[in-house]
């Protein structure tokens, strides 16, 4: 029992990564009907090798109290550092489309 | 004009193989006449063309001058056959010759003239088969299909021979005759000596210009008796021998200039029908064939109008049978746009010219009965009053100023200007709507709208037309109208920013006309035309033109404006 959860923590710990996933351009969600496939890239992962000086102390003034109404974000982010070339599909109506930015190319904490 | 003598193909093939001997006939080729007494001479072009590329001196075959056989002079052996298919990377070797023609004996045995037919030899890299090896088909008939092509309006003459001359000359002891089966009455005739075929008499294309006939060979070899069959056509080729005429006798036309003035404008458009073809490529000759001139020693018709010919492939059917012939269109175009106080009638005679027709009715006139009216540049009667709410924002659109049919002009351009009111309060202006037509009337200055002493403003609106300068004028009463709302704090510059509902109809923006932006609640279904949006007016955005006032600020509706 003790290594499933070694494991599991293990796999919560993987740092910041590109991952890839194959979808219809319907499953996207962007309103486009089309069954074609697209390969949709994306950024997952933790950032705890990221975190600097400025997030412990951007955390300790929250904790303080002397940060209160505004929207802070005191952890690195995993997200796409550049995305991938534009991505062009046929839908159901046989129109063209073509969706710039869909997919990540490379990941990064910011 | 005299074509002289003529090939009734344009391609013919056969087969060669090796060893075949000196003297073997390969295929007969025909020549039509132009004219009574015209003797045909045959001549081969001394070079073969071998693969398209190479060529090579012709050492093995030769046509007869009077007959147009084509047989072999001398017996293709095998170093002749890796000769004619050296470097060559197919298994089959096809050899190019030229045959050429001509109504007296050749003297330079030249290889240039415009009457030619291509003769296709494939050479066979194997010993020739055997009679018996050989199919029905195989013995009645090669693999080029039996169609051809005959002039109109030419004399009789024999334009094909069925039997086969390898074989007739190879496979003796085989009885192999012919038929040719037709309809009732087609003016071809089969000679059963000679198994040739001739046209009777002189074809008329604009009576019928295909002919399909079945060529029929029976084979009797003992007892056994094989019959084939393969289509026989002939195409009957077109020449300028029909003069122009005009559907239902209509050679007049009314041409009448009024509010659309502009360049390019076509007038009025009439017809001209011939039954003979008009080939399509090249358009400019076939143009030049057909002319359609404005017969006028008046500078300023020739100046101000022009004719335009375009033509299409229409059906006829003298008798039965559909035949193509030509629909000529002449329209009567402005060459230039005309100023609005131009006023004139004048009859305008354009002269058709069918110029390859050797007749005396090549011509034919068509008449346009051209009036130009004057168009005045006034408005209407009534004056202009609108009432503009003390909310509404920079670029919010009043309404449309337009002289008397304003919508209708073309080529015509009016500049619409205020004049100074009667007080100091210039809240709106005027902007140039699209094609000049109309003059847009939109808020230049919010701030004048909340001035308490602004309330009535007179203007005088001023119409002019750029190249007549003439000009209008009319009265325009702005009434500001409403009590101010409070502004909503953190609101955006435009509308378009907010995306929800709520949010959309609590804030104003640019182009707002009550101080308020509207929301347009699209269908929800995928991705359409009618999505939800928030704009400041929903009548003008977004309709998908970006029109003058929203393209001086992008704020105002990028809906219609982003690129």
């Amino acid at each position: 029992r003790a290594g499933g959860r070694r494991k599991r923590a293990r796999a919560r710990h993987r740092p910041c990564a590109l991952k890839e996933l194959e979808v219809s351009v319907s499953e996207l969600g962007l309103g486009y009907q089309s069954e074609e496939t697209v390969l949709f890239r994306y950024c997952s992962g933790t950032c705890e090798a990221a975190v600097r000086s400025y997030d412990l102390s951007l955390k300790s003034m929250r904790s303080r109290r002397r940060i209160k109404k505004e929207k802070v974000r005191a952890r690195p982010c995993c997200r796409p550092l550049a995305y991938d070339d534009d991505v062009s599909f046929l839908d159901t109506y046989n129109r063209y489309y073509t969706v710039n930015e869909l997919s990540a190319k490379e990941c990064g904490c910011v | 004009a005299a074509f002289g003598l003529y090939f009734p193909r344009k391609e013919y093939s056969e087969n060669v193989y090796i060893d075949q001997p000196a003297g073997m006939p390969l295929l007969r080729i025909h020549a039509l006449r132009d004219s009574h007494g015209e003797v045909a001479h045959f001549h081969l072009c001394q070079n073969l063309i071998i693969s398209r590329a190479r060529s090579h001196e012709n050492h093995w075959f030769q046509i007869r001058e009077k007959t147009g056989l084509l047989y072999l002079s001398k017996t293709l052996d095998r170093e002749d056959f890796n000769m004619l298919s050296v470097g060559h990377w197919m298994p089959l070797s096809k050899v190019m010759l030229y045959v050429f023609l001509s109504s007296h004996p050749f003297q330079e045995k030249e290889c240039d003239s415009a009457t030619r037919t291509t003769v296709f030899l494939s050479v066979i890299n194997a010993t020739a088969p055997v009679c018996s090896a050989l199919t029905a088909r195989q013995l009645c008939f090669t693999e080029m299909d039996l169609s051809f092509h005959i002039k109109e309006n030419k004399p009789p003459g024999t334009f094909h021979q069925l039997q086969l001359p390898s074989v007739h000359h190879l496979c003796q002891n085989l009885s192999i005759s012919y038929k040719l089966l037709a309809a009732e009455g087609v003016p071809f005739r089969y000679n059963e000596n000679t198994t040739e075929v001739s046209v009777t008499q002189r074809l008329d294309r604009e009576e019928r210009e295909r002919y399909e006939l079945i060529a029929k060979c029976t084979v009797r070899e003992g007892f056994r008796e094989m019959h084939i069959e393969v289509p026989f056509l002939v195409n009957v080729l077109d020449e300028d021998d029909s003069p122009p005429f005009l559907p239902n006798g209509t050679d007049t036309a009314d041409a009448v200039v009024e509010f659309n003035r502009k360049e390019g404008t076509v007038l009025a458009t009439l017809m001209v029908y011939d039954a003979d073809t008009t080939p399509i490529y090249p358009l400019e000759s076939s143009r030049r064939k057909y002319t359609g001139t404005i017969i006028t020693d008046d500078p300023w018709i020739s100046e101000i109008f022009r004719v335009e010919h375009v033509f299409d492939e229409i059906h006829f059917s003298p008798n039965g049978s559909q035949v193509r012939g030509t629909r000529h269109e002449y329209k009567l175009v402005l060459n230039k746009s005309i100023s609005v106080t131009d006023h004139r009638s004048f009859q305008l005679d354009i002269l058709v010219n069918d110029t390859e027709f050797h007749g005396l009715e090549r011509s034919v006139m068509l008449h346009f009965n051209v009036s130009i009216l004057p168009v005045s540049i006034q408005f209407p009667n009534t004056t202009y009053q609108f009432s503009v709410n003390r909310n509404a924002e920079r670029f919010a659109q009043i309404g449309k100023i337009c002289i008397e049919n304003c919508m209708k002009f073309r080529g015509v351009n009016i500049t619409y200007k205020l004049l100074p009111p009667n007080i100091s309060c210039y809240p709106v202006n005027i902007l140039q709507g699209r094609e000049d037509k109309y003059g847009s009337l939109y808020v230049n200055d919010s701030s004048v709208l909340r001035r308490p002493e602004c309330k009535e403003i007179q203007y005088t609106i001023q119409a002019t037309d750029k190249q007549s300068k003439k000009h209008t004028k009319t009265l325009l009463t702005i009434v500001l109208e409403g009590t101010l709302l409070k502004k909503e704090e953190d609101c955006p510059d435009s509308c378009a920013v907010s995306k929800h509902h709520a949010e959309c109809e609590e804030c104003g923006g640019l182009g707002v006309l009550t101080g308020r932006c509207q929301w347009r609640q699209g269908s929800g279904k995928g991705i359409t035309t009618n999505y939800s949006t928030c704009t400041p007016n929903i009548k003008t955005c977004p309709d998908g033109i970006c029109d003058v006032i929203e393209s001086k600020d992008l704020a105002v509706c990028p809906q219609d404006c982003t690129s």
